[in-house]
């Protein structure tokens, strides 16, 4: 089976102009048209791809035939009733971080924008590929998804976490030495799979209340709280939220 | 039989994958495979011993990943997994006339700009390799995408060792790296750099690659290899789907391309090898091997775009200090950002290649060449020129270009071309030949036909390529010496007709003196054009230079249907009504309780109504305007910095948003530059409102925030110092007493690079520099930033801007 294709024909501009500050605020003929012009800038420039690997999750929180240790507390509970666990990668690609920087040297207000279109994109990228994800698991219930970074989940594993997805050779995704990823547009995470059974008993209480796919208000709400930003944030103080970015 | 003699016979049969066997034998996901040489010797020479049974000619060692950047954790040294690794492969090898290839796959960082390794650390990593790899009978360089980090490794294979280089890169569907490097810039690049085979492998399968090996057999005459995967891997199973037969149907016609070199890649295993071994035996029975021959013509690039000289190709000539005192200027101030603007819109004039010259005797000029030309990598795709007469310069140049450049140049003097020629030949770059030499510029083109004879044989005799030999041919100046022109003219024909080399030359000298420069230069590009030039060096903003090279080729019958010309001629309809549409006026955003109105005359509100609606032309035209009767510093003082008051206040009162306070600083840098260039023609200079370091912090590459900073402070009147980002702790503190400078600006964006921001402030007070520091950044808040020792925390640009102004007025 050939991999799937993302496609992105449009960018979630309201995200990328929350991201701005922007907050229903009235937008201005001027502004629409850098926004459309940035838009398709982007779009061509931005080369989508993702790379995933699904591994069962033993009971002692270790990986069948994978060599990779779930450190740290947050990431176990996150995990908790879960039977597999999906480690994912998604970039906007090296072109994006290409444009981004073209744009800096003539034009900072369309990078700024750019910027802030390619963080909605990756977003969009990762949304979708958890529809092929979730295709390919029909019958069982996601968790959101749990980044590397978040909470106790030490940011220190990215390197290894990228070889077991071997996303540099696949997707051309790497990280530096300070554990930012590169090309910068790119995202790393954790996805539980559970039966859906176990989540019925989710409902009735039985089970904890790890997984919430279908629900985001709630599934953010939870994001927040392993965020290490959270008593700062000024989305929150703003009574929204950041989506990750 | 030695690698290079068994490149001379119909065929090389490599291996096929090792992960895949690793796999097949247990190994985990996330087990590093280099580890195995030591931990399973026994795995690893099974898995050579049935790749040499099946056929192969040559195996890999197991050193894939084993770099210092991939190994650091593994518990091993390079040294010893690559010894460990040799020694299984030799193992597996006894008593066979197999040859085994030391494998160098990429480090695993991403290079600049889009990553943070710098080239000469790739260089050193791949040379460490190379070095612990005693023993190997060839080095095998693979999977790269980065044509640069490619370029590295390959250097460092023929620096350090006298082994064969093979070496492959891996292209997706669209014909491109994830870099976007495509085939021709990978063939012309790595080809010129001398290796002994050159190809592809990972990326698809065998089908899918046809078309990326069509082209670069199109390219070379160097043995093309060819390492597919087993197919497409299965996104949940990771299966690959093309069997052992089909793959080997596939591998024919890769041999019918004329293909010299195959292996498999992931999902191969021995029986792919031993279908293939079968299939290229019966190709040489039915004599399918023959003498590959290619005529490549002259071409340069860059990572991603190929120049091919079929056609005329503009090389633009502004990156050059020679008259021009806002470029001086901007050298010795080190301001990249001006010559990275220099370039784009040279670019946007037309331009195909660009000419790189930063020689001035106030600076170092191998360093300013290196930071531009890698600054204008990272910007550009536009082919450059390498323009210097230093060898140490020219080099260090042709180290670090990421293509295929131009060498601007050599003459016709032995002791510079033996100087010079050997740079061209070790780097694969193209070089240009003036038409002197020591006793000067003969008058006639019979002479400057012959020295460029003289050129062409010596390159020759280097071992460069013909078609990497450009002459050019000398313009003089026509009101000296009238009859000069109609001989460079002719000169020009026989170098085309009788030596079968392109012709460059700088065009604009011939009107030097004459009134009317502009049509006397456009009259001798056009008789040049008829009479062989192909790369004519001009000022591409000048249009009618450019459309006088537009319309010779559809005149030429070059440009077929007029396509390129009429799409450019529409492009200038367009640009017109943009033009158009701006001096119309729109509606600024609203004006409510700004106190900061008040200061502003009628003329300050024009330049306010251009920033608020973005309009860079209208910006440029009121400053221009205003200049004529009115003092450089009372534009900047009574309408520049008030305007930017004023949509300060709206950003702050969120009337407007980052986009727009932006857009207005981009016009009034646009004001700015253009009391800049007035203020250096008139031989003055702008009062500075005192200098700011701003530097993205160690180890962290998200700068747009400091970038965003940096605009805002530049139209404010400060001189920013901008050190860029990952800027090493020590570097900062080093140019802030060189500049003694009192405000330091640091960002960092993530937490696992707040303590290089903390480190810098230690080091800036521990070293007793007499500044205040402001930091800024994602993950920061006022708290920490005080607890780090920071004097000011600026929560976005526009406070950096009040920040600024309390620290210097």
């Amino acid at each position: 089976m050939e991999k799937k294709e993302i496609l992105i024909d449009s960018i979630n501009v309201k995200e990328a102009l929350r991201y701005l500050g922007y907050n229903n605020n009235d937008i201005d003929p001027n502004m629409k048209e850098l926004l459309s012009h940035c838009e398709s800038d982007l779009l061509s420039a931005a080369r989508p791809d993702y790379i995933y690997s699904v591994f069962k999750l033993n009971n002692d929180y270790t990986l069948e035939g994978c060599d990779f240790e779930l450190a740290g507390h947050d990431i176990k509970k996150h995990l908790e009733g879960c039977e597999k666990a999906v480690f994912m990668c998604v970039t906007a690609g090296m072109g994006t971080d290409r444009l981004i920087r073209i744009k800096q040297i003539g034009n900072m207000a369309e990078a700024t924008v750019i910027d802030s279109m390619a963080s909605a994109m990756v977003e969009q990228i990762c949304d979708e590929v958890e529809e092929f994800i979730q295709d390919d698991f029909p019958d069982m219930e996601m968790t959101w998804r749990f980044g590397l970074g978040y909470g106790d989940f030490p940011l220190e594993l990215q390197k290894k976490f990228l070889e077991v997805l071997q996303a540099p050779k696949r997707i051309g995704v790497c990280v530096n030495d300070s554990m930012m990823l590169t090309p910068t547009k790119s995202v790393t995470c954790i996805i539980g799979l559970k039966n859906k059974e176990n989540s019925l008993d989710e409902v009735t209480g039985k089970v904890h209340n790890s997984g919430n796919h279908g629900n985001d208000k709630r599934s953010n709400e939870n994001r927040c709280e392993y965020c290490n930003m959270k008593d700062v944030c000024e989305y929150r103080v703003r009574g929204d939220r950041c989506n990750g970015n | 039989m030695e690698i290079r003699e068994l490149l001379k016979s119909d065929y090389i049969i490599l291996d096929g994958a090792m992960g895949t066997m690793l796999q097949g034998k247990g190994m985990e996901m996330g087990t590093i495979p280099e580890t195995l040489n030591i931990t399973k010797p026994e795995w690893i020479v099974d898995i050579h011993s049935s790749y040499i049974a099946a056929g192969s000619m040559v195996v890999y060692a197991n050193t894939f990943g084993a770099n210092r950047y991939k190994m650091a954790d593994s518990g091993y040294s390079v040294k010893e997994l690559i010894g460990a690794a040799i020694a299984n492969a030799k193992k597996a090898c006894e008593g066979t006339d197999c040859k085994v290839a030391l494998d160098l796959g990429p480090i695993g960082q991403l290079l600049e700009p889009t990553g943070s390794l710098t080239f000469d650390e790739a260089y050193d990593m791949f040379k460490e390799e190379i070095l612990a790899a005693e023993g190997a009978d060839l080095i095998v360089i693979e999977t790269m995408t980065d044509l640069l980090e490619t370029k590295a490794a390959v250097l460092a294979a023929k620096e350090n060792s006298d082994l064969p280089v093979f070496c492959t890169m891996t292209f997706e569907r669209n014909m491109r790296t994830f870099t976007g490097c495509s085939v021709p810039s990978m063939v012309l690049t790595i080809g010129g750099l001398g290796v002994d085979a050159i190809g592809v492998n990972c990326s698809l399968g065998p089908d899918e690659l046809i078309d990326v090996v069509a082209k670069i057999t199109e390219w070379t005459d160097i043995p093309v290899m060819v390492k597919p995967n087993a197919g497409l891997p299965d996104p949940v199973t990771n299966l690959y789907d093309v069997s052992p037969e089909e793959f080997a149907q596939s591998m024919r016609k890769m041999a019918e391309l004329g293909v010299h070199v195959f292996g498999g890649c992931c999902g191969t295993n021995p029986d792919y090898i031993r279908e293939v071994a079968k299939m290229l035996d019966e190709a040489r029975r039915d004599g399918l091997f023959e003498e590959r021959k290619v005529e490549v013509p002259l071409a340069v690039c860059s990572s991603t775009n190929t120049v091919v000289v079929d056609r005329p190709q503009i090389i633009g000539e502004r990156i050059n200090p020679t008259g021009k005192k806002r470029f001086k200027e901007a050298l010795i101030n080190n301001d990249i950002d001006y010559i990275l603007s220099q370039a784009i819109e040279q670019i946007d004039g037309g331009a195909n290649i660009l000419d790189v010259n930063v020689g001035l005797p106030e600076i170092d000029e191998r360093d300013m060449m290196i930071r531009t030309i890698k600054a204008l990598q990272g910007i550009v795709d536009t082919p450059l020129q390498i323009d210097s007469t230093k060898p140490e310069v020219l080099e260090a140049a042709l180290r670090v270009y990421n293509g295929k450049p131009i060498v601007n140049s050599v003459n016709g003097e032995e002791e510079v071309l033996d100087r010079i020629l050997p740079l061209v030949k070790k780097y694969g770059a193209a070089v240009i030949g003036l038409a002197l030499d020591e006793n000067g510029i003969p008058d006639s083109a019979e002479g400057r036909v012959e020295i460029a004879k003289r050129i062409l044989d010596k390159a020759l005799s280097y071992g460069i390529r013909k078609e990497n030999v450009i002459i050019d041919c000398l313009t003089l100046t026509v009101s000296a010496e009238q009859k000069a022109a109609k001989e460079t003219l002719k000169a020009m024909s026989i170098i085309r007709d009788e030596l079968g080399l392109k012709n460059v030359l700088g065009v604009s000298n011939i009107s030097f003196g004459l009134p009317n420069r502009e049509l006397v230069n456009k009259t001798f590009l056009t008789m040049a054009l008829t009479m062989g030039l192909d790369l004519p060096i001009i000022n591409p903003n000048v249009s009618s230079m450019v459309w006088a090279v537009r319309t010779y080729n559809v005149l030429a019958d070059i440009d077929k249907n007029a396509m390129e010309f009429i799409e450019e001629s529409s492009k200038v309809e367009i640009q017109k009504e943009v033009v158009k549409s701006e001096s119309k006026s729109v509606s600024a955003p609203l004006n409510k309780d700004i106190k900061s109105l008040e200061k502003l005359d009628d003329r300050g509100l024009s330049i306010l109504r251009a920033m608020e609606t973005g309009m860079k032309n209208d910006g440029s035209r009121l400053t221009k305007e205003y200049l004529e009767d009115t003092d450089a510093m009372v534009i900047i003082n009574d309408m520049l910095i008030p305007a930017l008051d004023v949509v300060g206040e709206k950003f702050e009162k969120n009337i407007i948003f980052l986009p727009q306070l932006i857009l207005a600083a981009d016009v009034a840098k646009v004001c700015f530059e253009e009391i800049k260039t007035y203020m250096a023609n008139k031989g003055g200079d702008t009062e500075s409102k005192g200098k700011i370091i701003l530097a993205t912090v160690k180890g962290d590459i998200h700068d747009i925030g400091k970038n965003i900073v940096k605009v805002i402070l530049e139209n404010y009147g400060y001189d920013v110092i901008d050190l860029g980002r990952d800027v090493d702790c020590q570097l900062v503190v080093d140019e802030a007493i060189k500049h003694n400078v009192k405000l330091v600006g640091l960002s960092a964006l993530m937490t696992t690079t707040l303590c290089s921001m903390e480190e810098t402030i230690r080091l800036l007070r521990e070293n007793n520099v007499d500044c205040k520091v402001m930091v800024g950044g994602a993950v920061l808040t006022p708290d920490y930033a005080m607890s780090i020792g920071a004097d000011y925390y600026a929560k976005d640009a526009k406070e950096s801007a009040d920040i600024a102004k309390i620290v210097l007025g």
